[in-house]
């Protein structure tokens, strides 16, 4: 007879009666444990409607779905009355936060959204994720139908995920802007998020470079800050610094493949003329110019004139911010969240810093403008909820500056009447002059175009453009085919987007 | 003939749940990857039919060649590395001296620390400003490297791997090397045999098989490693250090290229398939 299995002592093994029973009950156990368990978490609710005149001011359409209900209360007065679901089980508001380089503003991120869940009488789950998790976290979300009910970060995917109409997964919120004082934002913001007609997102608030110049080195060349003006003076004054500091690198600029790559690229391009796209086509792709070759060429020039530290190939957010921090660098240009690290750590460093708008090109002065977005998506659970969030957040003037001021001018406010009163605060007032002086000058990755682009939201995710630098200053490859390299792919990108 | 059936019946009910939650976990995940590789994808969008386009691209890609290149000569040297410095040191530690154990225990510390945790060390300790590798450097040598830079990274990088591999290397010689007989080492010893003769006939045709598949784990895990490059440098600068998995993530999330991810894993298949093939050639020998 041919053995089935066999047990230790080499007999013939069978599963027995009993055992056959046992697993079954197991199973049926494991099944009923599953069940319980399931609906421990998923309760029946029990709808009990309870009208409450709260004094919230906020107008807002809040419409909960249960399992067996709907129930909707529209409110038109400031005085409002929202009509809230309760009973075993309260809605779950699940929001994703991108985690700034400015702690505090987290901090006051999460504070005044529990503030909110206690008031709305909802429960709310917190995410936080690094700016280079935010993205997958994001895309995973949308891909398997379950994204986050609300987000904040992730700037460079709006357009991505809102620009086709056949596949809008961000939710509008021109509700949202009618309950906020849109008028007092600053409208090329405002234009950012609008897609034919439509508004898809609102900045918390705008991180707006700015350049870190430490007033030591330039006291130390005989130099003023008032000096440095255009490009090329900022230049001359990094060669004279190295002049005196032979082993020191005083560009403290990002040239890996990453988003402080990218900017490099743009800070310095733009003053020259660079542009990127007039219109949403393949045709009006502008990158492969003269003026692209003739940027790069400069930029090949301060690193191989030991101007930039070799280091800064790496792809790393953080080096331009240590190289400041640390005095290894003469200047840099960033959002000001380094000056905020120095602030908060380094505060002689701090004092020693002047925090100025970027320099002037042969075609004007332009700066980098980063996105803090805050948006819900088609396909959330609680959108309406993720809205009310929003009006919560950005409504009250006066708790919205206490955010902007905690961030040490790391960020600017998005309304123009905040920007006002802060430059008129006694103790505050000439950090976010620069900031005001800065605004006009913000630009976007799609300029001139300056609108939404799918397509340049995914060059800008590739970081495409900082390949440039790895092909002349690591492969080689000389300026010309470089430029023609990258520019070739964009305009691939964009075809594949938009259509031949 | 009753009981036979029964017997299959009762066969198939229990291992039902085991087949089926192998599916789900393992089989399904690997054919909707093969699945995918023939669309055109990217998030949010429905699947496009390509046939093998997602292929040819990446086939074509000269980025992609780097990858395998890339990935393959880090494999190479990380595992030739941890072999022979994880075998030195375990006939150092087999030797009795005082405080082995505390030694062994300490020099096992590497393998048992997250990738994660290894990855931001070694991220300060290559930094050039402030790391500690060029303040030694710098007080011994006066000077400083860029760790991280173009011309080292490749190194850097394969020596944070050989610097966390090696304890398992190490630890499972020290397992094989105590069942090898101390009389074999006597008798060769009587005989007149060198310590060379010693090490070439006796300490490596008894630690062989272990050697062998120490040493096929290590390339499989070497070759899919992810998190301390991904950590330490993002594949750059530039791309070299693009290894195979930073390929795939690039291609999935930041050129939102799913099927053309899921193309280059489904071209890195064979390639475990064969080093899986090799270790279980081994076990059965």
């Amino acid at each position: 007879m041919k053995e089935k299995s066999m047990g230790m002592s080499g007999e013939p093994k069978k599963v027995d009666r009993r055992s056959f029973l046992y697993v079954g009950l197991g199973a049926v156990a494991l099944v009923a444990i599953g069940a319980a368990a399931y609906i421990a978490m998923n309760p029946p609710v029990v709808t009990q409607t309870v009208t409450t005149a709260t004094t919230v001011p906020t107008t807002s359409v809040v419409t909960t779905t249960t399992a067996t209900t709907v129930t909707t209360a529209t409110t038109t007065t400031t005085a409002t009355t929202v009509t809230t679901t309760t009973g075993v089980q309260k809605p779950k508001l699940t929001v994703l936060y991108m985690s700034t380089y400015a702690p505090a503003i987290n901090d006051w991120l999460t504070a005044r959204t529990l503030i909110w869940a206690a008031k709305r009488g909802v429960d709310v789950e917190i995410s936080t994720a690094s700016y280079m998790e935010i993205k997958p976290k994001i895309l995973t979300g949308v891909e398997t139908g379950n994204p986050p009910d609300l987000v904040f970060g992730g700037g460079d995917l709006v357009a991505l995920l809102a620009e086709d109409p056949k596949s809008r997964h961000i939710e509008p919120i021109d509700d949202v802007y009618k309950e906020l004082d849109e008028t007092d934002m600053e409208q090329k913001l405002v234009k950012w998020y609008t897609i034919d007609g439509k508004k898809y997102a609102i900045d918390l608030a705008l991180h707006a470079n700015q350049v870190h110049l430490i007033k030591s080195f330039v006291k130390e060349v005989g130099r003023t800050p008032e000096e440095l003006v255009t490009w090329d003076d900022y230049i001359e004054f990094a060669k004279e610094v190295k002049r005196r500091h032979p082993d020191m690198y005083p560009l403290g600029f990002t040239l890996g493949k990453c988003y402080d790559g990218t900017e490099t690229w743009y800070l310095s391009w733009w003053p020259y003329g660079g542009e990127m796209c007039t219109a949403r086509s393949s045709a009006a792709v502008k990158f492969d110019s003269p003026e692209s070759r003739e940027t790069l060429q400069r930029i090949v020039g301060w690193y191989n004139d030991g101007l930039i530290n070799p280091q800064m190939l790496q792809a790393d957010e953080m080096l331009n911010n240590n190289a400041y921090l640390t005095k290894s660098a003469a200047f840099i240009i960033e959002g000001p969240t380094p000056y905020y690290a120095a602030v908060t750590r380094n505060p002689e460093l701090a004092g020693d810093t002047l925090l100025t708008v970027p320099p002037k090109g042969p075609k004007g002065r332009f700066t980098w403008g980063s996105q803090w977005p805050v948006y819900t998506f088609s396909a959330a659970k609680n959108k309406e909820l993720a809205k009310d969030l929003m009006i919560f957040l950005m409504k009250d003037k006066a708790e919205y500056k206490k955010m902007i001021l905690s961030g040490l001018m790391a960020v600017g406010p998005i309304y123009k009447s905040v920007t006002e009163e802060l430059v008129k605060d006694k103790n505050v007032g000439h950090l976010y002059k620069v900031y005001q002086d800065a605004l006009p000058i913000v630009t976007f990755y799609s300029y001139p175009l300056s609108e939404p682009c799918s397509a340049m939201d995914k060059v800008q995710a590739n970081y495409l453009v900082a390949d440039l630098f790895s092909m002349t200053l690591i492969d080689k490859k000389d300026v010309d085919t470089a430029v023609r390299t990258v520019g070739d792919q964009i305009k691939q990108i964009f075809k594949q987007t938009y259509g031949q | 003939m009753k009981l036979k059936i029964r017997e299959a019946l009762e066969g198939y009910t229990f291992s039902t749940p085991a087949f089926l939650l192998l599916f789900l976990v393992l089989f399904f995940p690997f054919v909707y990857v093969i699945y995918i590789s023939f669309f055109a994808k990217t998030f949010g969008y429905e699947p496009v039919f390509s046939g093998l386009k997602n292929y040819m691209e990446i086939i074509r890609d000269p980025v992609f060649k780097y990858s395998l290149y890339i990935s393959t000569l880090y494999t190479a040297v990380a595992v030739t590395f941890k072999l022979i410095l994880g075998l030195a040191f375990a006939i150092l530690f087999a030797q009795e001296f005082k405080g082995r154990s505390i030694v062994r225990t300490v020099a096992v510390i590497p393998w048992g620390m997250p990738l994660f945790v290894v990855a931001a060390i070694f991220f300060w300790f290559f930094d050039y400003n402030l790391g500690l590798a060029n303040i030694i450097l710098k007080s011994i040598l006066g000077l400083k490297l860029f760790w991280l830079g173009p011309e080292l990274v490749v190194f850097s990088i394969i020596y944070v791997n050989v610097w966390k591999g090696i304890p398992f290397f190490m630890v499972n010689f020290l397992g094989a090397l105590q069942t090898i007989p101390r009389s074999l080492y006597e008798a060769a010893e009587i005989d007149g045999a060198s310590a060379w003769q010693r090490f070439r006939h006796i300490t490596i045709p008894g630690i062989k098989y272990v050697m062998l598949i120490v040493c096929l784990l290590s390339t499989i895990w070497t070759f899919g490693e992810f998190d301390t490059i991904f950590f330490l440098t993002r594949g750059g600068p530039g791309y070299l250090t693009h290894i195979l998995p930073i390929y795939i993530y690039h291609q999935a999330f930041s050129n939102f290229n799913i099927g053309t991810a899921a193309a280059a894993s489904v071209v890195t298949v064979p390639i475990f398939l064969s080093l899986i093939s090799v270790i279980l050639w081994a076990l059965r020998r």
